[in-house]
């Protein structure tokens, strides 16, 4: 024991910070395991074990004891949830190591609720997938929710309490707060962000009751408060609309990348998917019209595109209401006609035949008005969806209220709760300099931001994967989040900052959530139902149901006039990675090749082909942008199908916090936004200037842009080379000419085989048949839908969180070293400005006759009986053979020692199950083999086959349009079997001959024949 | 008539090759007074000088490689190989005209090759041994090069023969192996003259140690006959084997303008081409610094001239014939492979390869710039220039742009390729001006076989 003891207080000594307060960056969490349980921790947990005083030690006692010291020496499982949750899938008693246990919990974010799964490996969340049974994931996922884990194991994220900078007791805040709790008539305000919490909205409505001079605003940077304001004006209430795409046969969307970055976009895309999701020439497939000023996720999967000015979408709203009053439609219109009227007109027709079964949705980005209008064509059309009563949405208004109380003094005590509103809030408001007026701040956030410089406490956020806490899914079904980890940072949350202020005493957050469900589940056997809630992640009964609606106001809509059709605007968006900047220090992210653009570790102007030519500038030359009074340098991009007046910028970037991965990354465009511009600025002025900055993108060539570096003279040979070869690659045609030639596919494949008497494999020296029986046992298969896959990147990112795949960092994404296993190709072809996109996400297709394993020198790449292609990582020398002689280019290097830096927290995160890979090794898709062993260990034992579906691979678990099925092609009856049966299945590079087992489904377009010009280049043979 | 002509001819040949009143023992003084100098000539200082410190580039740049990893080279995906390949394939191709030289023409008695043999025979052992440096270094984990090898171990783990990597490594070290073997036996009896002639007791002894005994008996000189005569035998399918070989490492890929069966006897042409071109390059030089011009003769030159000039013509040849068949295919992507080489944006690149390798020697139709001595400096080196662009173009420009546009990244090269490169320049002079210090530069009793005293028949007809 004293031992032990000993050895334990050497370990506390050594680590000792030699100045505790010091900021956390200088914590050193590179260095060593002081940074992980900082020696407060590791004394509370000894005071915890109670084993210090415990002379008389019990063989009970002492394993658990050296269990803990081991277990805090090797950094895992150290950090247990206390209190009590329920596996969601196996519910073992004892935790087995190695073998991971599964819970449910939720993201929230914003005003919505992800319903997720938490694969936890010895007491670490590691891979989180969508709950299969919750309403708006479905079993899905996006980015922001497959990289929460590692914003989670962020060495760099705030812990503890600060005051003034200074580290400090979590008692002496609440000391401070003791005085102010008693006095109901202090003037404290609180700002927040959006929440869906139960529990954070009986927060709020107790404290406003308890400091009648006090207020709640509620501020997101992204925010879709122009459609709820649209929508008031024209149902006279507050709804938040939820698509219904699932059974929409048309769908319009003018501005809004409601497949992209949209707080809803996994539900989007799920029901928007499984209308694509074509058996035959003789299914039935939606169709999609956009109408956008830059290239977006959504725009990349339109039908038909048409580019315009952000500043035109109205009066294009008024043009399409005047078409359809036109058809018969009961409205008061009054428009002008435009270019673009044959469109317009044509879009009216389909959505007119189409009603009931019809969705115009509009962007973020649309003025109040501009939603109104479509909330009323909406209603006339009787769209496909559904409206929920939205309260605490995030308000420009009420921001200016609060901004205007603070500069009269009104405010004695701000909490900011979870915001960082020095960094994003309108620029105008000037909210860095007001923060100092307010004599008493405290700020809740998870990383020591902007904000947090500025205020007197700084409380350490939790993550939501290790607190308790609630929320409310969009469409009204209310979920749990619970902890998969005690917090790794004594870090807090909005329960535990104000429960004292607001009841007089610090509740935890269990106890606080429970109460609350008492109310909600008001069952007479509460915790049966607790625990059946936790075991699900959300209460099956809808606790908010949607409302039926009229129209308020017969109003007329008229055209407004555009000023100066020559001058340029401005539109911010968000990014599709660091989202409004509060992902910016997750690595995944920032690598990851945005949508489109496949920039990484940067945001840039994006501007069009035509412009660049006008102003002669090239990718990364510097753009100064001046508006009013504010001035941003900023590189350009350009970005085929962008408007050629309009400039998108990306918000989020140029953050200056501690972080170090997102500090200082890419350049701050808040300072251009005013509480009047927070989407759209007309009028900019733009000068171009004779500097560069390197930017990283994964793909040089789109397909369109001149090829500089060429011989003179030929500076289209690239992009002419690649326009032949899109139909080639990504075999696509319109539905029309699908149903008029059913077998395109397979009419084209077949002008490539070598003989056809013969099979592909009988022209091998090496024939792969003699080798192995593919005929036997499972054999693993992919196929991968380019119909319904939006290019949405979840797919990547789960890849990169379940295979432990590195960050490499902008220089190596640079130098052509990016690792992610799934690359998502994007292909461009017709009119530059305005493009048809082909979309193809590519990984290891697993070739049966594998150029890759013939090459190596040490049979370090090989192949498996049940038909995968695998790396063998320590046998592996690294001549890179291999990677030259893959058609596919899938494989990835590990060039350096990615791995060997990475802190202790972020080790935390790797998936145990997964190989960490060294210099010097080749890697790539293994089909997820891990999951592959685990499913057959499981079957074994249970002395059965393996059931189709029973192996989920990462990519096709997340992917929200369910493109990718995976599975046994030996099994005539499994998912991907059925799928490589359609007569849209075909090869990429089939015509090689070697024989991989991921093939793809064809893209069908959806053209309206009325909109197809001559002119436009379609992929059919 | 035909002996009256063999025997004018070997006069002339006598006259042509080594001018002058040469005797026996005049060639065994200018030769054998070169390793035998007391004091070493302050070229051959300043040149060390420059070898040494160039061998420190690469003994250093090699060292960061080893600590930090293949990333500090320009390579990336889909450029997985970039100049540590082209170096291999480079300095292999330079070793190949030493064979030939040595092993080929020795076979068909052109006895011109004499003077120059020596030179072009330790020029193929110091480039193979750079051209070996960078299989074992351009790989990820070097820690590990030796699973190259077919090591019996109990985990039963075997090199992949089906992998051109291996057929490589054996071609290569078999190759390296036979030259050392041929390069040694021809210096037996050098060595031995040296022995003779020496004058302390180290040289006695160290020159004695090598010279394996030698007495220039007749029935030693009989085996030696043979033994070199088999050596050359075995030597000559490996001028054409080894390049072949190497050519496989592109050529069984499947990559567009790898795959394709003109490669193996093309890169023999190249390899030869380039290796006159470094032989010329070199004799130039040492002719110079030690005033060989009696020995190294223009005779000679021209000779190599001519060499050039054929196989000069064969590669460009090759280059046309890649275009053909690029063509005539109708395969899109071979198409562009190839037309992407001359026109994409490594444009440069390969117009320098065609400026070096098929227009410089078109010069040499003409005798005059065939005896021309800077001119045939200035093109020699432009030769290998030339020949190194060679290989730029096919590792470089075929992989930055293959199947999938998606995937399609430019290279550059970093500071550390090029030190790579430039060190192994200082490995290669820094052993060859050791040799030219200690051992004699010409095979001596070689050269006096084109002597008329060799040839003891003095018109009998015996």
């Amino acid at each position: 024991m004293s031992q032990i003891k000993k050895k334990n207080q050497e370990f506390v000594d050594v680590n000792q910070p030699v100045d505790s307060t010091l900021p956390n960056q200088n914590f050193g969490y590179w260095k060593s395991l002081k940074d992980i349980s900082s020696s407060e921790d590791y004394d509370k947990f000894l005071k915890q074990s109670d084993h210090n005083e415990d002379t008389n030690i019990s063989r009970r006692n002492f394993m658990s004891l050296i269990a803990a010291s081991v277990a805090l020496a090797g950094l895992e499982g150290c950090k247990k949830p206390v209190q009590k949750i329920i596996p969601y899938v196996e519910a073992k008693r004892n935790t087995i190591p190695g073998i991971p246990k599964y819970y449910s919990t939720t993201m929230p974010f914003k005003n919505n609720a992800f319903g997720l799964v938490v694969e936890n490996h010895d007491g670490r969340p590691i891979k989180i997938e969508g709950n299969a049974l919750h309403s708006i994931t479905g079993g899905k996922s996006n980015v922001y929710v497959q990289s929460s884990t590692l914003n989670m194991y962020d060495p760099d994220r705030a812990r503890g309490v600060k005051l003034k900078g200074k580290k400090i007791e979590w008692t002496k805040y609440l000391e401070s707060i003791q005085s102010l709790k008693d006095n109901v008539d202090s003037k404290v305000a609180i700002l927040s962000g959006e929440s869906s919490s139960l529990s954070v909205k009986k927060i709020k409505k107790d404290f406003l009751k308890k400091f009648p001079n006090s207020s709640w605003t509620i501020y997101e940077p992204i925010s879709n408060e122009n459609v709820l304001l649209g929508i008031e004006a024209a149902f006279g209430k507050k709804y938040q609309p939820i698509y219904n795409f699932d059974k929409a046969q048309i769908v319009l969307s003018v501005g809004s990348d409601f497949l992209g970055v949209d707080d809803n976009s996994i539900y989007n895309t799920r029901t928007f998917s499984s209308k694509r999701n074509l058996e035959n020439e003789n299914s039935e497939m939606n169709r999609l019209y956009v109408a956008e000023s830059s290239m977006s996720v959504t725009g990349s999967s339109a039908d038909h595109r048409l580019n315009i000015r952000a500043s035109e979408y109205h009066n294009l709203l008024v043009e399409l209401a005047h078409e359809l009053k036109q058809l018969g439609m009961k409205i008061e219109v009054n428009a002008k006609k435009s270019t673009n009227n044959l469109w317009i007109k044509t879009v009216a027709e389909d959505l007119y035949v189409n009603r009931k079964k019809c969705i115009v949705i509009g962007g973020d980005s649309l003025g109040a008005e501009s939603h109104e209008l479509i909330a009323t064509i909406n209603f006339l059309l009787g769209s496909n969806i559904d409206y929920y009563p939205s309260e605490n949405t995030s308000s420009i208004s009420d921001l200016q209220v609060l901004c205007k109380k603070i500069k009269n003094k009104e405010v004695d005590t701000l909490f900011i709760l979870g915001a960082n509103p020095v960094y994003d809030a309108p620029a105008d408001l000037d909210f860095g300099n007001l923060i100092d007026l307010v004599p008493n701040t405290v700020h809740l956030s998870n990383y020591y931001d902007e904000t947090s410089k500025k205020c007197d406490w700084h409380i350490a956020e939790s993550h939501y994967l290790e607190t308790w806490g609630d929320a409310c899914s969009i469409d009204g079904y209310l979920s749990i989040i619970q902890p998969q980890i005690q917090p790794l940072f004594n870090s807090k949350n909005l329960i535990n900052v104000l429960s004292l202020l607001v009841y007089g005493e610090d509740i935890s957050s269990y106890e606080f959530v429970k109460n609350n469900w008492k109310e909600i589940l008001a069952s007479s056997n509460f915790n049966r139902s607790w625990e059946k809630v936790l075991h699900d992640g959300f209460y099956a009964k809808q606790y908010v149901s949607p409302v039926k609606i009229s129209r308020k106001s017969s109003k007329s809509y008229s055209s407004q006039n555009v000023q100066n059709q020559d001058s340029f605007e401005l539109v911010f968006t968000p990014s599709p990675t660091v989202y409004d900047g509060r992902f910016s220090n997750n690595g995944w992210l920032q690598e990851l090749p945005k949508p489109i653009s496949h920039l990484t570790w940067d945001n840039a102007a994006f501007i069009s082909l035509k412009l660049a030519k006008e102003l002669k500038v090239r990718n990364g030359q510097l753009l100064r942008i001046k508006s009013s009074d504010s001035i941003i340098e900023i590189p350009v991009w350009i970005l085929p199908g962008q408007n050629s007046k309009t400039i998108t910028v990306e918000l989020g970037y140029g953050r200056e916090f501690s972080g170090r991965i997102g500090s200082g990354v890419g350049f701050n465009v808040y300072p251009l936004r005013k509480t009047d511009t927070m989407h759209l600025i007309s009028g900019i002025e733009m000068e171009v200037l004779n500097k560069n900055y390197p930017l990283a993108g994964t793909q040089d060539h789109y397909g369109l842009e001149e090829d500089h570096k060429a011989a003179p003279g030929f500076s289209s040979l690239s992009s002419d080379a690649i326009q032949s070869r899109i139909p080639e690659i990504v075999k696509q045609t319109t539905l029309d000419e699908y149903k008029k030639h059913p077998d395109f596919v397979i009419d084209a494949v077949k002008e490539h085989l070598p003989d056809k008497k013969r099979s592909l494999a009988d022209h091998s020296m090496y024939n792969p048949e003699k080798e192995y029986d593919y005929s036997k046992g499972p054999q693993w298969g992919m196929s991968i839908d380019l119909t319904s896959c939006t290019g949405c990147n979840a797919c990547s990112i789960a890849c990169q969180s379940e295979n432990n795949i590195p960050v490499v960092g902008k220089q190596q994404v640079m130098n052509g070293r990016e690792m992610h296993w799934i690359r998502i190709d994007n292909y461009f072809s017709g009119d530059p400005d305005n493009p048809e996109v082909s979309t193809q996400s590519v990984a290891c297709v697993h070739c049966e006759l594998a150029p890759c394993e013939q090459v190596c020198p040490v049979a370090a790449t090989t192949h498996s009986t049940d038909g995968v292609n695998q790396m063998t990582y320590n046998r592996c020398l690294g001549t890179r053979y291999c990677a030259n002689n893959c058609p596919y280019k899938v494989r990835k290097f590990n060039f350096y020692n990615y791995t060997r830096d990475l802190p202790e927290v972020v080790q935390m995160a790797m998936n145990p199950d997964v190989s960490v890979r060294f210099r010097g090794v080749m890697e790539k898709c293994t089909y997820c083999y891990q999951r592959v062993t685990e499913a057959r260990i499981t079957a074994n034992k249970e002395n059965r086959d393996i059931i189709d579906g029973e192996i989920k691979v990462a990519c096709q678990q997340s992917c929200p349009a369910d493109a990718i099925k995976f599975g046994d092609i030996n099994d005539p009856n499994s998912e991907v079997s059925k799928a490589k049966k359609r007569n849209r299945d075909y090869a990429l590079l089939g015509q090689l001959g070697t024989s991989p087992r991921t093939t793809y489904l064809a893209k069908i377009r959806n053209q309206n024949p009325k909109l197809v010009s001559s002119h436009s280049t379609k992929g059919h043979h | 008539m035909q002996k009256s002509d063999y025997k004018s001819r070997a006069l002339v040949n006598a006259e042509q090759l080594l001018p002058g009143n040469q005797t026996f023992t005049s060639i065994t003084n200018d030769i054998a007074g070169v390793p035998e100098q007391k004091k070493t000539p302050i070229q051959w200082w300043l040149l060390f000088g420059l070898a040494l410190s160039l061998l420190g580039v690469f003994a250093g740049s090699l060292g960061y490689l080893i600590w930090e990893g293949t990333g500090i080279w320009g390579i990336n995906m889909p450029v997985a190989w970039g100049w540590a390949i082209i170096n291999f394939v480079w300095w292999v191709g330079i070793g190949h005209a030493g064979t030939l030289i040595s092993a080929i023409l020795h076979l068909f008695r052109q006895n011109w090759r004499n003077a120059i043999n020596r030179f072009a025979e330790t020029m193929t052992l110091f480039a193979v041994i750079c051209a070996l440096v960078f299989p074992g270094i351009h790989i990820g984990r070097i820690w590990v090069a030796y699973w190259f090898f077919p090591l019996p171990n109990q985990m039963g783990m075997w090199p992949n023969f089906r992998s051109p990597l291996i057929w490589d490594f054996f071609a290569v070290f078999t190759y390296f192996t036979v030259s050392l073997l041929f390069w040694y036996t021809g210096l037996i009896p050098d060595l031995a003259t040296l022995r003779d002639r020496a004058k302390t007791s180290l040289r006695k002894k160290v020159y004695g140690f090598f010279a394996l005994g030698w007495r220039g008996g007749n029935r030693q000189w009989q085996h030696y006959e043979l033994a070199y005569l088999v050596l050359a035998g075995i030597s000559t399918p490996l001028v054409l084997s080894v390049h072949s070989v190497v050519s496989s490492d592109f050529a069984t890929s499947v990559i567009p303008g790898w795959h394709t069966t003109i490669f193996p006897p093309y890169f023999v042409a190249g390899a030869i081409y380039s290796g006159f071109g470094m032989v010329m390059t070199l004799s130039i030089i040492a002719r110079k610094v030690y005033n060989l011009g009696h020995i190294i003769t223009l005779e000679h030159l021209d000779k190599m001239a001519q060499i050039m000039l054929l196989t000069g013509c064969m590669v460009g040849y090759a280059y046309a014939m890649e275009f053909f068949v690029a063509w005539y295919s109708g395969n899109p992507y071979e198409s562009f492979a190839f037309v992407n080489r001359a026109l994409g944006p490594y444009w440069w690149g390969y117009w320098a390869m065609i400026f070096c390798n098929v227009v410089v020697p078109q010069f040499f139709w003409f005798t005059k710039y065939r005896r021309h001595i800077p001119f045939l400096f200035i093109t020699s080196i432009l030769v290998n220039i030339g020949m190194w662009f060679e290989r730029f173009v096919i590792v470089v420009i075929t992989l930055h742009r293959d199947f999938l546009p998606g995937a399609w990244a430019m290279y550059s090269p970093t500071i550390w390729d090029v030190a790579i490169y430039l060190g192994t320049f200082g490995l290669f002079f820094t052993g060859f001006l050791l040799f030219l210090r200690f051992l004699p530069m010409v095979s001596i009793a070689e050269a006096k076989l084109v002597l008329p005293e060799s040839n003891p028949h003095h018109g009998d007809d015996h």
